[in-house]
């Protein structure tokens, strides 16, 4: 059987980020693999400190190094080897093949340059063009993303939150990257602002065949937009697959317990089933598997191993050594009801 | 005949501006029956953390009435309402700021107990903080640590046992969970649960999160731009919204579900201002079912059906 080349985009093997401090070293991605095929969007989902940021500035290596360190056996994007490129080669790509927003873009703008002056910088480096076709470029940019060409002159100060965040759009997708990676780009915004802009990145992904990586913690947001899911938990993948894989036969019980920490609105008189405990520090993981201290399956092994990657079928794996017994199976049931 | 333990009416809050009057809170009215929830949900800028504060007199109300059993405290002179405010206590959204990082855990949670003269027995006091920790699952051994010593979760369950001091009848819970991760919201939202129960509490919750308050409330007020559009039971309203904000604002909702169907009602432009805004309806220009009326003048909250209120000219159908 011939083993069908996926083309991809990005392709990381084994990625691991610490940082070494003084007050000790923060593991904060560990072993991270990744396999996005182009047009795609893959949802990197995880609470606070699970390493997601850290694994997507690692992509471009936007991690400060030192106190960073970056090792991997691989970071190839759309054919390019990050680890092997110059500094200055690196800078070419950025903005130009991969674009991030990031978190919190409300200060991602600069307060003394007006939008249109923001947009246009990116079309000037990367495309080369002058400050006058770069403007006009930019122009259409915020058309593009809802905004009036004339208030391209205004400063991000005169915009409302959901249009500063129009505005990061326009600017990660101004030279048109082949991969966007969005570090939670809706969670400042209202509710309805927020459908909104998901609605537009939805257009514009389409209309420009973008991949992108999409950092949430909000599952309903991936149930939307995403293609493909990865579960982080202390810097390391828990579970991973397609969407449907990944929310209708979950199989990892952190993500069992993520969906029962959410309160589901078709389902309101259920009690919510918190995960008890925290996260654990990440100067300080647990010997064996990270999440054996608050899972509710853990058997003594976990403790003292790494658990194994089992494959679920399909895109599906999960890194839960409980599930090399074929018998093994967690709570959560999803029923779908047959076409 | 219910037993109301607050009874809002016609609340305002305006704030003078240089550039005119900020209408934050315009003639808001309802009531809450004992050991119930209201939820207040709208997004930023709808004036709902303003009210949940003008009922306390953390900010004085511009003009309106908040009878708080049988009692109008607007009309409370300063030591009246120092007292009165045992039994009306708040908790703060931003577990960071609210509470004091010079003091440890033991400071913060027995000084309103300090304050007010319940007990002035050191050993009282700490014994009386044990037992509030115990209340909302804080461990013993906390006693003495600092507020950055502790995690965002942690640093909540402070703010409510601190709430808790003076055993209320009455909390404004203010995006209580709103700056925490899923898997603690979940854990505080059941604290909450289960303190109402066991205390017999009545609560303001809060949230722009509508799957929170959907989960928390028995009844939902839907605040915008200062005004009142809609209140109903939490699933009347979740069911069988009226008004066209509302219908927008449940649409919006990510739903982590895939099987769920969503028919997302996408509202056009931005919110209006709420400087000196005119005699309309304030969500007029954003529409989609907009008609002459609308312009004419402010739409009022009636009871289309028993407990369902809107404001809306398609409430008159």
């Amino acid at each position: 059987m011939r083993n069908e080349k996926k083309d991809l985009i990005l392709d990381v093997e084994n990625l691991s980020v610490r940082f070494e401090t003084e007050d000790g070293v923060v593991y904060a991605t560990n072993g991270v693999s990744i396999k996005l095929e182009k047009k795609k969007t893959l949802g990197l989902v995880g609470e606070t400190g699970a390493g997601k940021t850290t694994t997507a500035k690692a992509l471009m290596r936007l991690v400060p190094e030192p106190p960073g360190v970056i090792e991997c056996d691989k970071i190839v994007i759309d054919g390019m080897d990050i680890m092997k490129m110059r500094p200055k080669d690196l800078e070419s790509v950025r903005g130009k093949e991969i674009s991030m927003i990031f978190q919190d873009p409300m200060t991602a703008l600069n307060p003394v340059f007006s939008v249109g002056e923001q947009i246009a910088e990116s079309i000037e480096i990367h495309e080369k063009r002058s400050k006058k076709d770069a403007f006009a470029k930019a122009i259409e940019m915020l058309e593009m993303v809802g905004i009036p060409g004339s208030r391209a002159h205004e400063y991000p100060h005169q915009f409302s939150g959901g249009m500063k965040q129009r505005v990061v759009i326009a600017i990660a997708l101004a030279c048109n990257p082949k991969l966007l990676v969005a570090d939670e780009p809706t969670t400042a915004l209202d509710v309805t602002i927020q459908a909104q802009v998901l609605e537009l990145m939805k257009q514009l992904k389409q209309k420009y065949d973008t991949s992108m990586i999409l950092i949430t913690h909000d599952l309903g947001i991936v149930a939307e937009v995403c293609d493909d899911v990865m579960v982080m938990y202390a810097g390391r993948i828990v579970e991973q697959g397609t969407l449907e894989e990944v929310f209708n036969n979950t199989k990892h019980p952190y993500t069992e317990g993520l969906f029962g920490s959410i309160p589901n609105i078709n389902d309101r008189k259920s009690e919510l089933q918190p995960i008890p405990g925290l996260m654990p520090d990440p100067t300080d993981l647990p010997k064996g598997c990270s999440f054996a201290p608050r899972c509710p399956y853990v058997r003594q092994s976990c403790k003292e191993e790494q658990p194994e990657h089992c494959h679920m079928g399909g895109n599906h794996y999960v890194a839960c050594s409980a599930y090399k017994d074929p018998n093994f199976h967690i709570r959560r049931r999803v029923t779908v009801e047959a076409e | 005949m219910a037993d109301n333990i607050l009874e809002v009416k016609n609340l305002k809050k305006y704030f003078k501006i240089s550039k005119g009057m900020l209408h934050a809170v315009d003639d808001v009215s309802f009531t809450i029956e004992r050991g119930r929830t209201l939820g207040i949900v709208g997004e930023s800028g709808c004036g709902k953390s303003t009210t949940g504060r003008s009922i306390l007199r953390l900010l004085e109300p511009t003009s309106g009435a908040v009878i708080f059993e049988g009692q109008d405290i607007t009309k409370l002179k300063e030591e009246e309402m120092r007292r009165k405010r045992k039994e009306m206590q708040i908790i703060f959204q931003d577990p960071f700021s609210s509470l004091d990082p010079r003091h440890t855990i033991n400071q913060i949670i027995g000084e309103p107990i300090k304050v007010n003269k319940i007990m002035t027995d050191k050993h009282k006091i700490e014994n009386r903080v044990l037992e509030l920790m115990d209340t909302v699952g804080l461990a013993e051994r906390l006693i003495n640590t600092y507020p950055h010593e502790l995690d965002g979760g942690r640093r909540q369950r402070i703010g409510i046992a601190r709430a808790l001091a003076m055993e209320p009848k009455f909390i404004v819970c203010d995006e209580p969970v709103s700056a925490l991760d899923v898997s603690i919201q979940a854990q505080i939202l059941n604290l909450l649960k289960q303190l109402q129960k066991k205390l017999g509490l009545t609560f303001i919750f809060i949230t722009h999160d509508l799957s929170v308050v959907n989960h928390f409330s028995d009844d939902i007020a839907v605040m915008y731009l200062g005004r009142l559009v809609e209140k109903a039971p939490a699933e009347e309203l979740f069911n069988n919204p009226v008004h066209p904000y509302t219908k927008a604002l449940l649409s919006a909702i990510p739903v982590p579900d895939l099987t769920h169907k969503s028919e997302r009602i996408l509202l056009k432009g931005e919110i209006t201002s709420p400087i000196n805004p005119p005699d309309e309806c304030r969500f007029a220009k954003r529409c989609s079912h907009v008609c002459d009326e609308c312009y004419k003048k402010e739409p009022e909250l009636r009871e289309l059906r028993p407990g369902h209120f809107a404001a809306c000219c398609l409430a008159k159908c």
